[in-house]
């Protein structure tokens, strides 16, 4: 009773805000008021519970894996767009989706979760699998040095009740598979010889003070090798291709976390052939590659997060000479990581902009790079590059934070943001 | 004239764009005509002779305390370059791991490698902050501190720089002597500033050249066009720092 009126006023509220353009959290924080346990009493109540998804990087793209995976196998998937991290975002998207009843018609949830949220969520909703991407040298002014993260999705994966998978190829993901002895973990190994075709540390951060680590944690779906954005992945010894969102190692890792997952859960009954080809027609995750037509221009926007997703978004750049813009504000407080990736596949620069512009100016100027020219202004530096953009007839590639991304798409009259249309 | 550089450690300590530095000395040498070459360190065989400076980066504090377990056996040879005048710049965790001792959270007290005259406590806060001064010749000096320890100068060493705004020696948001940031005594330089430092500010690049040039007795004068035009963008970067920090 108390649950359908939660999700009543959450409807309401939610009409009421959508009007009034935002405050996405708000009908999920008034829901939750009214009805406290609503996450559990509605995620909590589906046949396979809630899979949390998190990790430094790929956690958007995995959980849109997993989601796809699980589909393939007919099963109803729940899932919170991305960025919805907090218990009162996701309260938000519940109440879009669930009946006036409260129940939500699906089989299982699958909910992406920023790496220190998971001790916050897990009050609300107990996650009944716990699927961990990698921990990479990311955000270190918010995470201070990558032990710190160890820590906090040891904590997450210590509240799965079902299982937890992770990533074998990074060490800090293997120690945390070892440190977990109530919960069966299982793991995605990569092949050496995909891992050989990677520069050394583009994956995960190293992991220091520990020596050799046995690790004998039990496989599932494994990697056996990536080229060009396809890959192989093998179950049991049954290979199989797949069409990856982008190129990348990193995406064959996240494709084979979601069809690990998606076999702990449905066991001999999962059917990777129709998981492959379900995900090899997936659409790319926005921000990831994707290409946006503004004035007749096409601008294919790449983001760049840390020296990990910079480093596999320039191997992922398809052509290296075209028209480049890079554009990173202090939503990146500290830069320096700029100084540790190798930019070799980058030629010259069109436009550099925004407020971190002169940072990435003395980068390329001691590479020698050419840089055509640094505006600060980021609605001057797209009327100019759009301009010469038109007078060449050159596609464009956005390099940019993610705070520039958002803005930039603004400024181009995307308003929809989160859909990405 | 070819300038060797000992780089301690790359790999446990090279966090956050420390190798960057390195970059910019090597950089700024070519742009004045002179050769450099780098040689790493990182905890098998010993150490050689023959360096003209020393260079050791931040990292995490496992890096650091793996690397200074792995240099237990060369500290005195390092001691020994550093008595005999040879440059030696340090950065955050490389820094404390040089220093006389570190003070562990734990209340353990580990020897450090005893080549600056400083000594550090690992400290329950943390800094994380974009922060400016000025340096002793009073250029705008700016980076990012990100750390959590306190570190005591000793034996007359003198602050790099003097913060105005963010965090140097200390990580404490209370510490009177929050404003000091780095040493320098003599032919010892080091900091904490990420950037990263010498990047951001050529003028302490160009300060430590010039330590390594009178040291190893070579002329260094950097007035090429390459140096104008990387500096001022540098400037820029600081000064952008600086006013919306200041605002």
């Amino acid at each position: 009773m108390r649950l359908s009126f939660a999700v009543l006023v959450g409807k309401l509220i939610r009409i009421v805000a959508k009007l009034r353009g935002g405050g996405s959290a708000i009908p999920g924080r008034i829901a939750m008021i009214v009805e406290p346990k609503l996450l559990s009493k509605t995620l909590g109540a589906l046949k396979h519970g809630v899979i949390f998804v998190s990790g430094s990087n790929g956690k958007s793209t995995t959980t849109s894996l997993v989601a796809g995976a699980l589909a393939s196998q007919g099963l109803k998937v729940f899932s919170n767009p991305s960025g919805g991290n907090m218990p009162q975002g996701i309260g938000s998207a519940v109440i879009g989706k669930a009946s006036l009843s409260g129940s939500l018609d699906a089989d299982v949830a699958v909910l992406e979760v920023d790496e220190a949220y998971g001790e916050v969520l897990a009050p609300f909703i107990t996650p009944s699998w716990v699927v961990l991407t990698n921990i990479q040298i990311d955000q270190l002014n918010r995470f201070f040095e990558p032990d710190r993260v160890v820590g906090m999705l040891l904590a997450a994966a210590n509240h799965a009740t079902n299982g937890v998978v992770i990533n074998g190829s990074d060490a800090n993901l293997v120690d945390i598979g070892l440190m977990l002895s109530d919960v069966p973990v299982a793991q995605v190994k990569v092949s050496e010889k995909a891992l050989a075709k990677w520069p050394a540390g583009a994956l995960a951060a190293p992991r220091f003070g520990k020596g050799q680590v046995i690790n004998e944690i039990p496989e599932s779906v494994s990697v056996v090798d990536e080229v060009d954005g396809v890959a192989t992945l093998s179950l049991g010894g049954v290979k199989s291709e797949v069409k990856l969102p982008g190129k990348g190692l990193h995406f064959a890792i996240d494709t084979a976390l979601a069809f690990s997952v998606a076999e702990r859960i449905l066991g001999s009954s999962f059917d990777m052939q129709a998981a492959s080809s379900a995900i090899s027609s997936q659409q790319t995750v926005y921000g990831r590659g994707e290409i946006v037509n503004y004035q007749g221009v096409e601008i294919q926007i790449l983001m760049m997060k840390n020296p990990s997703s910079m480093r596999a978004t320039l191997v992922s750049m398809e052509d290296p000479q075209t028209a480049i813009w890079i554009a990173m504000d202090e939503g990146t407080p500290d830069p320096s990581w700029i100084f540790d990736i190798d930019l070799s596949r980058i030629g010259s620069v069109r436009m550099i902009s925004s407020s971190r512009a002169w940072h990435w100016a003395t980068r390329l100027s001691y590479l020698g790079k050419s840089i055509e020219q640094v505006q600060p202004d980021s609605k001057q530096a797209l009327a100019e590059y759009v301009s010469f953009l038109k007078s060449t007839g050159k596609r464009g590639t956005l390099l940019t934070n993610y705070e520039q991304m958002m803005a930039i798409r603004k400024l181009m009259g995307f308003l929809d943001l989160e859909s990405g249309k | 004239m070819s300038v060797r550089f000992l780089h301690l450690f790359p790999s446990q300590l090279g966090l956050n764009g420390e190798a960057g530095n390195l970059d910019v000395l090597v950089a700024r040498l070519k742009w004045a005509g002179i050769d450099s070459k780098i040689e790493t360190f990182d905890g098998s065989g010993s150490i050689a002779s023959g360096y003209d400076a020393v260079f050791i980066g931040s990292g995490t504090l496992a890096g650091a305390l793996e690397a200074l377990e792995l240099l237990e056996a060369q500290a005195s040879k390092l001691r020994e370059l550093a008595e005999s005048k040879i440059p030696f710049l340090a950065l955050g965790l490389g820094w404390e791991i040089l220093g006389e001792s570190m003070e562990l959270l734990d209340g353990r007290t580990v020897a450090g490698a005893g080549v600056f005259p400083s000594r550090s406590q690992r400290i329950a806060e943390r800094a994380s902050a974009e922060s400016y001064g000025y340096d002793q010749a009073g250029n705008l000096t700016t980076g990012y501190a990100n750390h959590s320890s306190e570190i005591e100068l000793l034996n007359d060493s003198q602050p790099l720089i003097s913060l105005e705004a963010g965090f140097g020696n200390s990580s404490r948001q209370s510490a009177k002597q929050r404003s000091d940031e780095g040493l320098l005594n003599q032919n010892l330089m080091a900091a904490r500033l990420n950037g990263p430092l010498l990047a951001l500010n050529p003028h302490l690049a160009d300060q430590f050249l010039a330590i390594v040039a009178r040291n190893s007795g070579f002329s260094y004068r950097q007035i090429s066009a390459e140096a104008k035009v990387a500096d001022a963008y540098a400037a820029k970067a600081r000064a952008e720092l600086r006013d919306r920090l200041a605002r």
